[in-house]
């Protein structure tokens, strides 16, 4: 499979504290990968670089083979209007906007674009947001809301969905179904999600899981357990898989022993 | 085209749905545009009254030649009075120069003269200063000008201001207010005394007069009569003292330049003459001068009122920033451009910046309109001042001041809403 996005050697910091530190990653075109860690680690802020809302101050970030980092602001501002979807924990829909005012809003955002009727029925349909279609955020359910706040992340067909907690606002039963829909949306649509979560449902179905510690991302290759503070539980043994097809970590040189007894394989740095 | 009247959708719509906060937010500029209108036209009306009736009117080819000690300034003083007066050889040298078309003088006679009429019942008998022009002065200045001959009855012109002072005095007195028409053709007497009141042989002569017409042309304190009426009762009476006297002397002239162009040589000219000059422009130098104290006096209560007003909308718009975060780190998520955000809104103050300026436009005009009909009772130094109303030019620089004020004033709120921490908004 192509490679989607790609980091090399991403560093950033904020004032004296170190958030990421030489991060180096590959994701697969049609993969779900997961990225996990304790809260304040610096995940979502790992969204923001992949978006390009933030800039590190080293490293590249490829998307398709092109730095993004690189570009104007006009030109990011078109990449995460037509190749990437947003999903938020907290939804975050227009409040004055109806759902579907929500939806087709990434649309209107090109001058000349206009939304295909038969698109937009397709897409409610898929999502069974039919019924709630004029109804303003405020009157949905935490479930309702997080399908309108789907289909206006893939409203505009993006290779890449970014989701930061999905699930952490919802219910088992509406969990349930975000993740069901996301695993159609790789199956069937052959998206590539990106997702932060601590949702043990969601990393079960991920071709790759990264965990974010102390700046330093890392891949989990073994089913693993977290406590409360989303950090893994330190009683539960992982063994060592080999790299996937899908997402492959580039092996720093030279990692030491006593690194590889934590049995998360090591953060990537190329010097 | 559909999503750019979506995004102008959105613009108004946010506009609407925080309109008491960004109304409140821009509510000072009302008064700057208000203060700037209704200074604008008072000032206009009052640099009109003053040009028009102070210091009198000159067309673009004329030129006012005074003696060279005149005092200027003073403009209800003629020249002779002070003791400034043009010489018999420099009025010669002046008509002698071949860059005027025309050239006008005007005389002041030197004899005690007071002026009477009789009006609603009752006598009135006053000193007056009698000056000459030439009729064909007033030939496209004014419609009597062919009247304006050497013929008993003397007619008769009256500066402008004259019939203010009468109305005024009139006022006084409890009588009714009178206007021009109504004192055409009205009989006058002038009693010329030649000889000083200490001679043993006085002699005081009664004429005939008729007023004519309030004129804008003279700026004299003074009644306006035909200058060759002067010139035959001077030589009439040259030698009623015992001794000859020419009783009159030039005060001024008036001349029409042939090319304006080649006025800075001629003004050259005319002082090695040892005469002063005022053009058109000097008279708008001075009405200029005259209100310039009244500007810096503006200027600085404008701009404190302007500063305040921007540091205030810029406060309100900084709070609006912080509350829309949420709204506007979503909107450059999901892919809007920094620019677009600093554009909806400079957008969204340019809106309300124009709504101020209709609004302030309306009141400055209604203030202006209540000015107008109670000056008399509010300033009563410029009852006299016709207060115009807001011009079209200064109607839509007013609005585009509003909008620029309004605009300059979001910039900065603006920026910082582009530069927004995304992530950390939307996790609000």
């Amino acid at each position: 499979m192509a490679v989607i996005l790609k980091a090399e050697n991403i560093f950033l910091k904020f004032g004296k504290r170190a958030i990421l530190e030489n991060v180096n990653f590959e994701v697969d075109e049609g993969s779900i990968v997961v990225i996990t860690g304790k809260s304040g680690t610096g995940k979502t802020t790992l969204l923001g670089i992949i978006s390009g809302l933030l800039r590190p101050q080293k490293g590249k970030m490829f998307f398709r083979g092109k730095n993004i980092l690189w570009w104007g602001d006009f030109r990011k501002s078109h990449f995460r209007n037509k190749s990437i979807g947003f999903i938020f924990q907290f939804f975050n829909l227009l409040p004055d906007f109806t759902s579907y005012q929500n939806i087709v809003y990434p649309c209107t955002l090109s001058p000349f674009r206009r939304v295909k009727k038969n698109d937009l029925d397709k897409l409610v349909e898929y999502l069974n947001i039919g019924k709630i279609i004029h109804d303003y955020p405020e009157t949905l359910s935490g479930g309702e809301r997080q399908r309108v706040a789907i289909a206006r992340a893939i409203i505009n067909n993006p290779p890449l969905v970014l989701a930061d907690e999905p699930t952490g606002n919802l219910d088992d039963e509406s969990a349930d179904d975000i993740i069901s829909l996301f695993k159609s949306l790789k199956d069937d649509d052959k998206k590539t999600l990106i997702i932060v979560t601590h949702d043990s449902r969601i990393i079960k179905l991920a071709d790759r899981h990264y965990h974010l510690k102390d700046a330093v991302l890392s891949e989990i290759t073994r089913k693993v357990k977290f406590d409360k503070t989303g950090e893994i539980a330190p009683a539960v043994k992982t063994v060592k898989k080999k790299t996937s097809a899908s997402a492959k970590v580039v092996k720093k040189p030279g990692t030491s022993d006593k690194k590889k007894k934590t049995k998360v394989k090591t953060p990537v740095r190329k010097k | 085209m559909v999503n750019f009247l979506y995004g102008l959708k959105y613009n108004l719509m946010s506009i609407l749905k925080n309109i008491i906060k960004t109304l409140l937010s821009s509510f000072g500029i009302l008064f700057i545009i208000m203060f700037v209108l209704v200074y604008s036209s008072f000032r206009t009306s009052v640099q009109t009254f003053i040009s028009d009736n102070l210091f009198g009117k000159l067309d673009i080819n004329e030129i006012k030649i005074l003696p060279k000690n005149a005092r200027a300034d003073n403009i209800f003083t003629p020249g002779s009075s002070q003791g400034a007066s043009i010489s018999a050889g420099q009025v010669k040298s002046v008509r002698a120069m071949k860059d005027f078309t025309e050239t006008f003088s005007i005389t002041q006679l030197e004899y005690s003269v007071t002026i009477k009429g009789e009006m609603m019942g009752r006598s009135m008998e006053t000193f007056v200063p009698v000056f000459g022009a030439d009729p064909a002065y007033f030939k496209g200045k004014d419609k009597f000008w062919n009247r304006f001959q050497n013929r008993m009855p003397v007619p008769v012109y009256a500066p402008n201001f004259t019939l203010k002072y009468i109305n005024n005095f009139l006022n006084i007195k409890g009588l009714p207010q009178m206007k021009a028409d109504q004192f055409r053709n009205f009989p006058l007497e002038f009693k010329i005394e030649t000889t000083p009141q200490t001679h043993p042989d006085r002699k005081k002569y009664k004429l005939d007069a008729v007023f004519l017409s309030f004129t804008e042309a003279f700026p004299f304190t003074g009644a306006i009569v035909p200058n060759s009426f002067i010139a035959d009762f001077c030589a009439l009476h040259a030698k009623d003292t015992g001794k000859y006297k020419k009783g009159y002397v030039y005060v001024m002239m008036f001349a029409r330049v042939k090319d304006t162009k080649e006025l800075p040589r001629i003004v050259a000219e005319l002082e090695k003459l040892g005469l002063k000059i005022e053009s058109q422009k000097d008279i708008a130098d001075k009405t200029n001068r005259a209100l310039k104290i009244f500007d810096y006096f503006s200027a600085s209560i404008l701009s404190v009122f302007f500063l305040i007003t921007v540091i205030s909308i810029f406060n309100s718009y900084l709070t609006i920033v912080y509350n829309r975060s949420n709204k506007i780190s979503l909107r450059r998520i999901l892919g809007v451009s920094k620019l677009r955000i600093i554009t909806g809104f400079l957008f969204e103050s340019a809106a309300v910046g124009l709504l101020y300026g209709i609004i302030g436009y309306y009141l400055a005009n209604k203030l202006l309109f209540e000015i107008a009909k109670n000056i008399k009772e509010l300033i009563p130094v410029l009852a006299d001042v016709a207060i115009n109303p807001v011009t079209t030019e200064v109607m839509f620089m007013a609005l585009g001041l509003s909008m620029a004020v309004s605009m300059v004033s979001a910039l900065l709120p603006a920026i910082f809403a582009s530069n927004i921490n995304l992530f950390k908004a939307v996790r609000k």
